[in-house]
């Protein structure tokens, strides 16, 4: 290796200013009240349509009717197109989604092959609220949980920060790539949480509690255990998100895929590089 | 296989697979078809109006959709879930829009309706007569006509219907008929239902009906979700083409890595096992598997894989140090990812967060399976297939 273990260490500045920047964005995001929200989260309507009909054919039946005031996005799985999600963000009468549901019938659509999820903004912001209080006394619990199990506080506290960052890191993407946050979404960033701690704990346990072999060997080998657990990771959850056709699967498996990427930068660089700091100062 | 960790592992696997079979697993239904409707109160209610209001609805939905299988769950104090199997939400709506319209008839003649009942008791025992019944009392407009109606008749069945749909009938009693043959106006009757735990569970349905003309509070319909039979069918099947595809790729991964048939065939059988005995487990504890939980499962068996990594790599990598110690140390790892993600997964499963429960709950399971049963076992198996 050509780079000296001093040098590897400066590596630690690509994490932080990321973490910055993404809380940067996601703060300004939050305040001007943009972040992209599923319907469920913010209210709306869902309508689901399993058919393979072409995207011009929706837009020209239901645009009109709302103004022209609809998303609509493709579902695909491996077979290609399986069919397409209309979001609006009216929240509709009984008989209104009746009319609706109607005249995707009259496109020759089964009425079986529609799905319709709406939720009103009272009850929407309700599942918002104990999402983050979820997501936020699960951070709570887990750094418990580390300084009980490792009870120095440097360690403990980059295993913590690093879950952080992996959270706030992955909904600046979101936020940027224009991912809506769901209750699926929200959900898997708490899944994101227990797998973040799973490869710290791995790396913390190696490189600190073992003490054979340099510092860099020892991570080495952590790394190498840790590539192979994200590698089989990345690869089943890309094949859930790639063959399923349902929208809570696909949103819950995109949030992770997303995850799991930022956590290979954040254990393997920033927490890694703590460890080291700590290490070195003795 | 006479090793302690492998026969508990075996057992529960058994286990698992007999209870599947003879209790079976129940699915939610975004995978069976069906509605999940969210209601909100017009103001937060006290525990004993939230009971009185869904049992209210319950009758109601279940009347009305002529459906048995519906649940309803309070969120909070002022939402209720509704789950109603086989009904798309647009028909449940309808339904959860109006009020309920109890009409009593006795022959074919309109006895009474809904709104002209001014007082309804709660149900109670006679015990001079030996039967459960409901006290109620209508105006004077109405017991006119329930006279009327009886006389002409001839003293036919009383019947009760809500939303058009019979719920009772019952006869008018020797004295009752006695009384309004004399001319008499009565207002206050008694609906009996009969003896025994059936009349008590009949006179507290009855008293249900009664009121369910006018729910105590205001509900309103603030969100929704269905999903036919058909795509609740499709979402299975996908879901399971998903993992089996998801089995290969880790199977691809671990043979890349370590270029040994036996590890790849000990990860994929620890893992299938932690899904039979998920599904165990729901089953003996009679839990919904629905597309939240199918995420929970995938999740548990991800990180169960991760684990396995773990102790493997433990295994293999420290080759001078005992086989207990190397056990020891992949276990400190494998427990602390143990329980952080219960730590994570508790907030959830207390908060309950509307319908992704069941995430939180097969995580759980899994986790657990997994670090108690099915993990000790994969480390024994490794010793065995190493050792060769």
């Amino acid at each position: 290796m050509e780079l000296s273990s001093h040098d590897l260490k400066k590596l630690m500045i690509i994490p932080v200013i990321l973490l910055v920047v993404s809380m940067i964005i996601v703060t300004t995001t939050a305040q001007k009240n943009a972040i992209p929200m599923g319907i469920d989260l913010k209210g709306g309507t869902l309508i689901t349509i399993y058919s393979p009909l072409e995207k011009e054919q929706i837009a020209t039946a239901l645009a009109p009717k709302f103004d022209d005031d609809l998303s609509i996005d493709t579902i695909s799985d491996i077979s290609g197109v399986v069919g397409y999600t209309v979001q609006l963000d009216a929240f509709l009468s009984v008989e209104e989604k009746e009319n609706i549901q109607n005249s995707i019938i009259a496109m020759g659509v089964a009425k079986d092959a529609i799905s319709i999820r709406d939720a009103q903004a009272s009850i929407s912001f309700k599942t918002l609220k104990e999402g983050v209080k979820a997501v936020f006394f699960a951070l709570i619990f887990m750094a418990v949980v580390v300084f009980i199990r490792f009870r120095t506080f440097v360690p403990s506290f980059a295993v913590v920060i690093s879950a952080f960052s992996d959270i706030v890191i992955t909904l600046a993407i979101m936020i940027l790539l224009g991912i809506p946050l769901t209750a699926g979404s929200l959900v898997a960033l708490l899944l994101l949480i227990g797998y973040s701690v799973d490869t710290d704990i791995l790396l913390t346990t190696r490189v600190l509690v073992r003490k054979v072999g340099t510092f860099e060997k020892r991570l080495w080998r952590a790394m190498k255990t840790g590539l192979t657990m994200a590698a089989t990771t990345l690869s089943a959850i890309g094949i859930l998100y790639v063959a399923s056709t349902s929208v809570v699967l696909k949103e819950i498996a995109i949030v992770i895929l997303i995850g799991l990427v930022v956590d290979l930068m954040n254990t393997w660089i920033q927490n890694a590089r703590i460890l080291q700091w700590h290490l070195e100062r003795g | 296989m006479s090793d302690r960790r492998i026969q508990l592992l075996i057992v529960f696997v058994v286990l698992s697979i007999a209870l599947v079979s003879f209790r079976g697993i129940s699915t939610g239904l975004d995978l069976q078809g069906g509605s999940m409707i969210q209601i909100q109160t017009e103001r937060p209610l006290s525990q004993e109006e939230m009971d009185r209001v869904i049992t209210i609805m319950d009758e109601r939905l279940r009347g009305g959709l002529k459906v048995r299988d519906v649940k309803l769950k309070p969120w909070g104090n002022e939402f209720i879930l509704a789950y109603i199997a086989g009904v798309d939400p647009i028909e449940a709506g309808k339904l959860i829009g109006k009020p309920g319209k109890l009409t009593a008839m006795i022959g074919n003649v309109t006895a009474f309706t809904g709104d002209e009942l001014t007082r309804i008791d709660p149900f109670g025992y006679d015990a001079q007569r030996g039967n459960w019944g409901v006290p109620f009392t209508i105006g004077d407009k109405a017991a006119e006509r329930f006279r009327d109606a009886a006389i002409e008749t001839d003293f036919d069945l009383v019947y009760m219907y809500l939303d058009d749909i019979e719920v009772n009938s019952a006869p008018i009693s020797f004295s009752l008929q006695k009384e309004l043959e004399a001319g008499k106006i009565v207002n206050s009757m008694v609906l009996e239902t009969g003896g025994k735990d059936e009349g008590m569970e009949e006179a507290r349905r009855i008293e249900v009906i009664l009121r369910s003309g006018a729910l105590p509070i205001k509900v309103d319909m603030v969100g929704s979700y269905g999903i036919s039979a058909v795509l609740g069918e499709g979402f299975s099947k996908a879901a399971i083409t998903a993992g089996f595809l998801a089995f290969i790729g880790v199977a691809v991964v671990i043979y890349t890595r370590y270029r040994r048939h036996e590890l790849v065939l000990s990860v994929l059988v620890t893992g299938v096992s932690e899904i039979i005995i998920i599904f165990g487990v729901a089953s003996l504890i009679r839990w919904d598997i629905d597309l939240p939980a199918i995420a929970g499962i995938i999740a548990a068996v991800g990180t169960g894989v991760d684990n396995q990594i773990v102790i493997l790599d433990e295994i293999m990598m420290e080759k001078k140090k005992s086989m207990r110690y190397r056990i020891k140390n992949a276990f400190f790892i494998v427990m602390g990812s143990w329980m952080t993600l219960i730590a994570a997964m508790v907030p959830l499963f207390i908060i309950g967060f509307g319908m992704l429960k069941g995430f939180a709950v097969t995580t759980m399971i899994g986790a657990t399976a997994g670090v108690f049963i099915t993990r000790p076992a994969y480390a024994r198996m490794l010793q065995f297939i190493l050792k060769k």
